[in-house]
């Protein structure tokens, strides 16, 4: 046996597997798995391992065809920075998960937390490989097991390229983001058909679990895009803004631009009437350096805003409500929205930056009986929990246990500050005034002209932020258009912040 | 033709910009020389370009740009004071999407329900009426906040089940807009 | 000692009247209302009395108490009500006068008198002017009716007598339905209004809005200053106005002015006001109504006569002679005025609310420009959508409409859409062009579409993808725009020994 020979051949065989996966591939509108690893990497930068691992089961018939398991492997740089990453064949074996394959992705999962770097996986895959029967079970078993190790460590992403069903979805689940490309990918438990057998709906694989349904009713999915090429570019843009592990550094850009004429706008945004709404996202844009602002989780939730930006090159982590949205209030999904990104930040050492506009938690039978209490009480928890540096500053409304949830001073709140337009108060004027001045309002001859009086009395006595200055609740009230550079000066005097929590196994979160 | 292209990062100097109402941009932007559009190059010359606006001139005129809201790969530009939009492609994307479309014009239901319950204030637009996503249709008082509900897709409005002055419950019934994908 | 006058008012009148204070020597007052606090006219006057009127249902300018009151406290000779708002409120003008505050504009009388339709017609009937043929009383029977309309001949308009708003209003072109139409006309209002009286109208069908401007003293001196043509109009909104009319030939101009001064003197009339007539397409002209106020589009009269108006207004309110004589007057050149609303024309005109990012007016010999905004202002919901006025004067209407393309190429306003492109399609039009265009323009021939074009649409999609390729290419590049941040030993010691 010429051992050269062989050593070529099975390389052309590998190309040849490569040049047919693109032909089917691309007649789909889909790209193949090598392809979407060049888009994420940096050109030429990307180093294969374990391309010729054979599928665990009938290795002989298969080898000149299914080289790699249906999972292509390996580690490049991202902008300079080394990433691993793994994207599953669909063309090979459906992509299904045997268990060559699966110890394939464990193996960089665990080379990934042995050198601190980022993992990114790249989903297309039609599930476990029902021939090899509990094998690819346990195979599945391991990177749930390694996900969870690296939690926390190392950033994750997932990338749903194509269908993900089954036990295959939880491994993204347990990832720190899933990204989604509209009417390719699907995400569910269990499909369509068997949803339809055992329980007689009626629903299409896109409705059941497409992209536009779990960026927007579950939650799932952070991200949303059109297309392929574009949802691998976002997360280049992701990591743009994150840490490679949880030791290391931030990453500072360099390009800084601002919008220096925006900023006297900043007091004029907020309008007079209190129940008027304004864009909150505005409010973000003008303060952060220019186009910094990257939503996470756009589409769910649009009552509170979280995201990464820059300011003055430094990335922050945003949690905001957005007042144009269900008044602002906080309800089950955007308190756990909130909590979910906060402890992402508070892991991988992101300063936060709050931005509060909230008149309340929202009422209703609905929100009480699916647990608004324990629901809310996870952002509580995750704001308490974090020690990464937290700056809030009360723009408008902050009314009650709403006001105390979002970092307020002695939840551990770094710098509060309020602009004058504040409110601050157990509860708002209108609720406030019918109890405490419920004698006064009963003897009024006029009431309409004795409640605006009151509300004008108690909005000048009590729901003022110069109250809660007074008491050191807030740091200070300043002036919206002074609020960049007062909070460029804030992060860097607490950039140092290191904090040491008593030692436990873990907390325990309301869950 | 989806298979004879290999993914080059190089080629992507060339997008498709396709606007609204279907029409198509080919445009390819070099470093150094002028732009080609439709594979005709250009003589525009970049006067000047403020924080979120770009003017251009072009035939002895001048074209006042401006910048009114990006997502992702979906632009509103405003040029001479008239917003135009765009959704921008990269040939591979651009590829990709009428493969995947290749069975499209989908026309299905979108129904719009309340977010929560409030009354309904006021209703901007009739049955009949296109709408774009994003555009409002009525606004609902809840909370003491005037909240705007908007089209979730462009569309055709079906039917509007509600009148001003009522009081609607969480999740009943709004509006259904015929979706028209583009 | 320098007389004091307030200006009741704000934006770009309220420059414009500071601007004719200072030119007669007066202080200028101003207040400032709370909805509006850095507003650009403020920065014009000399002093400025803070309205305090945040917690008010109205704004100062429409608290007439509040404004004499403070009028009072401040040692205010003469207040000016500029346009809308109180300028027109009988009561207004009024309270000052009782007060010893020196009005400027007619006398509350005037104002009342010619703030009711009714007194005006038939005050107008008294002076000799012709009115759109129409019943002279009430109509109660279909069979009267179509009596009538055979008389003033078809298309007419049911009106009811007791309302407005469109109910029990009817347009009838054929006389075969005008006993229908006059039933259910009736009914509705009767409905709507309990009373089902109705008037019948003449019904032009593509009328010419024509107005003239009058200046008469308190000597009983009056003088008119050649007409403005006002038809660009949308829901009774004008959007474009010019001096003088083409439709006004200057036998015409000579014939209806001498009737809008016959009437002024009739009814005893002094400051600046207008009388609006309504032209048919044969020519046949009416009195419509008289307003008694200066006018958003003075400017174009004051172009093509060289009379300032406000200077004048200000002067008569003193007590001064009108030293202006009619065969005097001249109209030299062409003027047009382009209101600057923000409002969307692609959108049904909605308006728009926010920031003003960058306003820039063109400049030149033949621009005049009146702006009540500044780049970084706000415009909010609780004022008019108009935040400016550009006035281009040429030769003759060609060179005009010439001009004013010019001008408004030249504009910009980032961060709000607004209808100057829908001016330039207007200008470009052929109905504008040669002067056919009437009131009904905007409705019936109008449509969003008009106001894209091939080039901009390019030039668009050019702008938009170098926009995105931007990040496109940024985030593709394998160069990395940022670095790692410094790293601080202290902190690094802290998170090893966590």
């Amino acid at each position: 046996m010429n051992k050269n020979k062989v050593f070529e051949q099975r390389l052309k065989a590998l190309q040849e597997m490569e040049y047919n996966a693109a032909h089917k591939q691309h007649l789909k509108g889909k790209l193949t798995a090598r392809e979407r690893l060049n888009i994420l990497f940096d050109e030429g930068t990307f180093f294969e391992l374990d391309s010729f691992v054979a599928p665990s089961q009938n290795p002989i018939s298969s080898r000149q065809t299914n080289f790699g398991d249906g999972v292509v492997v390996g580690r490049g740089l991202v902008q300079g920075r080394s990433v691993f990453a793994y994207a599953q064949d669909f063309t090979v074996l459906g992509g299904s998960l045997g268990y060559a394959h699966g110890m394939k992705i464990a193996k960089v999962q665990e080379m990934a937390l042995k050198l601190g770097a980022p993992i990114v996986g790249l989903m297309d895959s039609g599930g476990a490989r029902i021939q090899e029967g509990v094998k690819s079970l346990s195979a599945y078993a391991t990177i749930f097991k390694n996900n969870v190790q690296s939690s926390g460590i190392i950033p994750q992403i997932s990338a749903i390229l194509g269908p993900a069903a089954g036990g295959a979805v939880y491994s993204p689940a347990l990832t720190d983001f899933v990204f989604m490309a509209n009417q390719t990918s699907y995400m569910f438990v269990t499909g369509p058909d068997v949803v339809r057998e055992v329980l007689n709906e009626e629903i299409d694989m896109e409705g059941l679990g497409g992209g536009n349904v779990h960026a927007q009713k579950s939650g799932v999915a952070q991200f949303v895009s059109d297309d392929e090429e574009h949802t691998i570019l976002l997360i280049r843009k992701l990591l743009s803004y994150i840490p490679s592990n949880n030791y290391d550094t931030l990453p500072v850009s360099n390009i800084v631009n601002v919008y220096n004429t925006r900023q006297e706008y900043l007091n004029k945004i907020i309008p007079d009437d209190p129940n008027r709404p304004y864009d909150m996202k505005e409010v973000i844009n003008i303060l952060v350096d220019k186009d910094s602002f990257f939503e996470v989780h756009e589409k769910y939730a649009q009552n509170i805003l979280v995201g990464f930006a820059r300011l003055n090159g430094k990335t922050i982590g945003i949690v905001a409500n957005q007042p144009k949205v269900m008044a602002g209030t906080l309800d089950i999904n955007a308190s756990v929205k909130g909590a979910r990104f906060v402890r992402f930040c508070d892991a991988f050492n992101i300063p936060l930056l709050i931005l509060e506009d909230v008149p309340g938690f929202l009422p209703g039978i609905e929100q009480e009986h699916n647990g608004i209490i324990r629901n809310g009480a996870k952002l509580l928890y995750a704001f308490c929990e974090a020690t990464v540096p937290k700056i809030t500053i009360i723009t408008r409304k902050a009314y009650g246990g709403a006001y105390i949830v979002m970092s307020s001073k002695n939840t551990g709140g770094d710098f509060n500050f309020a602009w004058p337009t504040a409110e601050i108060a157990v509860m708002g004027p209108a609720g406030a005034i019918k109890i405490v001045n419920k004698h006064d309002l009963a003897k009024a001859e006029n009431k309409a002209e004795m409640e605006k009086i009151l509300t004008e009395k108690y909005k000048e006595e009590v729901a003022n932020p110069y109250k809660a200055e007074e008491l050191g609740l807030i740091d200070e009230v300043i002036m919206p258009s002074k609020t960049r550079e007062i909070l460029i000066t804030a992060f860097d005097i607490l950039s140092n912040k290191q904090y040491q929590k008593p030692a436990r196994k873990h907390g325990s979160i309301p869950l | 033709m989806g298979t004879s292209y290999i993914y080059n990062r190089d080629a992507s100097r060339l997008f498709i910009a396709v606007r609204e109402n279907g029409k198509r941009y080919k445009l390819f932007i070099p470093k150094e020389s002028k732009p080609a559009i439709n594979g005709a190059e250009m003589d525009i010359d970049f006067v000047e370009q403020g924080d979120f606006d770009y003017t251009f001139e072009w035939k002895g005129k001048k074209f006042h740009c401006e910048l009114v809201s990006r997502d992702q790969n979906k632009a509103i530009v405003k040029v001479n004071g008239v917003e135009y939009k765009y959704s921008i492609e990269s040939i591979f994307s651009y590829i990709r999407r009428g493969m995947i479309n290749s069975d499209a014009n989908k026309i299905d239901d979108n129904n719009i329900a309340a977010p929560m319950p409030g009354k309904i204030v006021d209703i901007f637009l009739s049955e009949g009426d296109l709408v774009n996503a994003g555009d409002p249709i009525l606004t609902l008082e809840a909370m003491k906040m005037q909240n705007e509900i908007s089209a979730n897709c462009n569309g055709v409005i079906r039917k509007i089940k509600v009148q001003p002055g009522q009081s609607v419950m969480k999740d009943e019934l709004l509006v259904e807009i015929q979706s028209i994908e583009v | 000692m320098k007389k004091r006058l307030l200006i009741a008012n704000r934006s770009e009148i309220a420059i414009r009247i500071i601007r004719a204070a200072h030119k007669l020597g007066m202080v200028a007052v101003v207040f400032q209302s709370d909805r509006e606090p850095e507003a650009l006219y403020l920065s014009y006057a000399d002093e400025v009395i803070p309205a305090r009127d945040a917690h008010n249902d109205k704004a100062i300018f429409l608290d007439a108490e509040r404004i004499v009151q403070l009028a009072l406290e401040n040692n205010i000779d003469l207040i000016h009500p500029g346009y809308g708002f109180l300028s027109e409120n009988p009561d207004f003008a009024q309270l000052c006068t009782d007060k010893g505050l020196n009005f400027i504009g007619p006398s509350a009388q005037l104002i009342r008198d010619m703030g009711l339709k009714t007194v005006a017609k038939s005050m107008a009937i008294e002076a000799g002017l012709p009115l759109v043929p129409g019943s002279d009383g009430p109509v109660r029977d279909a069979q009267v009716a179509k009596e009538f309309a055979d008389r003033i001949g078809y298309p007419v308009i049911l009106k009811a007598s007791a309302g407005g708003g469109g109910r029990g209003m009817r347009i009838v072109e054929k006389p075969e339905t005008i006993e229908r139409n006059f039933k259910s006309a009736s009914d509705e209002a009767l409905a709507a209004f309990g009373n089902g009286d109705m008037f019948i109208e003449k019904y032009l069908q593509n009328p010419k809005h024509l107005e003239f401007q009058i200046m008469g003293d308190k000597h009983g001196n009056v003088v008119h200053l050649g007409e403005r043509e006002c038809s660009l109009q949308r829901k009774h909104q004008k959007i474009v106005e010019e001096a003088p009319s083409a439709s006004v030939n200057p036998q015409k101009r000579a014939e209806m002015g001498e009737m809008a001064v016959r009437f002024a003197k009739a009814i005893g009339y002094y400051s600046a006001g207008t009388i609006e007539f309504i032209m048919d397409e044969d020519g046949s002209y009416y009195f419509m109504e008289m307003n008694t106020r200066i006018q958003v589009e003075h400017p174009v009269t004051e172009q093509v006569t060289g009379v300032d108006l406000v200077d004048w207004q200000i002067r008569v309110a003193l007590g001064e002679h009108l030293t202006l004589k009619q065969e005097d007057i001249k109209i030299t050149g062409w003027a047009m005025e382009i209101r600057v609303n923000t409002e969307d024309p692609q959108n049904r005109f909605s308006p728009q609310t926010g920031l003003i990012d960058q306003i820039s007016f063109p400049s030149g010999d033949n621009i005049r420009i009146e702006t009540g905004v500044q780049s970084g202002a706000v415009v909010t919901p609780y004022f008019d959508s108009m935040v400016a006025k550009i006035i281009v004067t040429g030769t003759d209407r060609a060179d005009c409409i010439a001009n004013t393309l010019d001008a408004l190429n030249n504009f910009v306003l980032n961060g709000l859409k607004t209808t100057v492109p829908f001016c330039r399609v207007v200008l470009q039009h052929p109905a504008f062009v040669d002067a056919t265009y009437t009131t009904r323009w905007v409705d019936q021939v109008f449509t969003p579409d008009m106001l894209e074009n091939e080039d901009d649409e390019m030039i668009g999609a050019l702008a938009a993808t170098i926009m995105y390729a931007q990040e496109y290419l940024q985030l593709s590049s394998d160069i990395p725009w940022y670095k790692s941040d410094r790293l601080n030993v202290w902190v690094l010691n802290k998170r090893l020994n966590y």
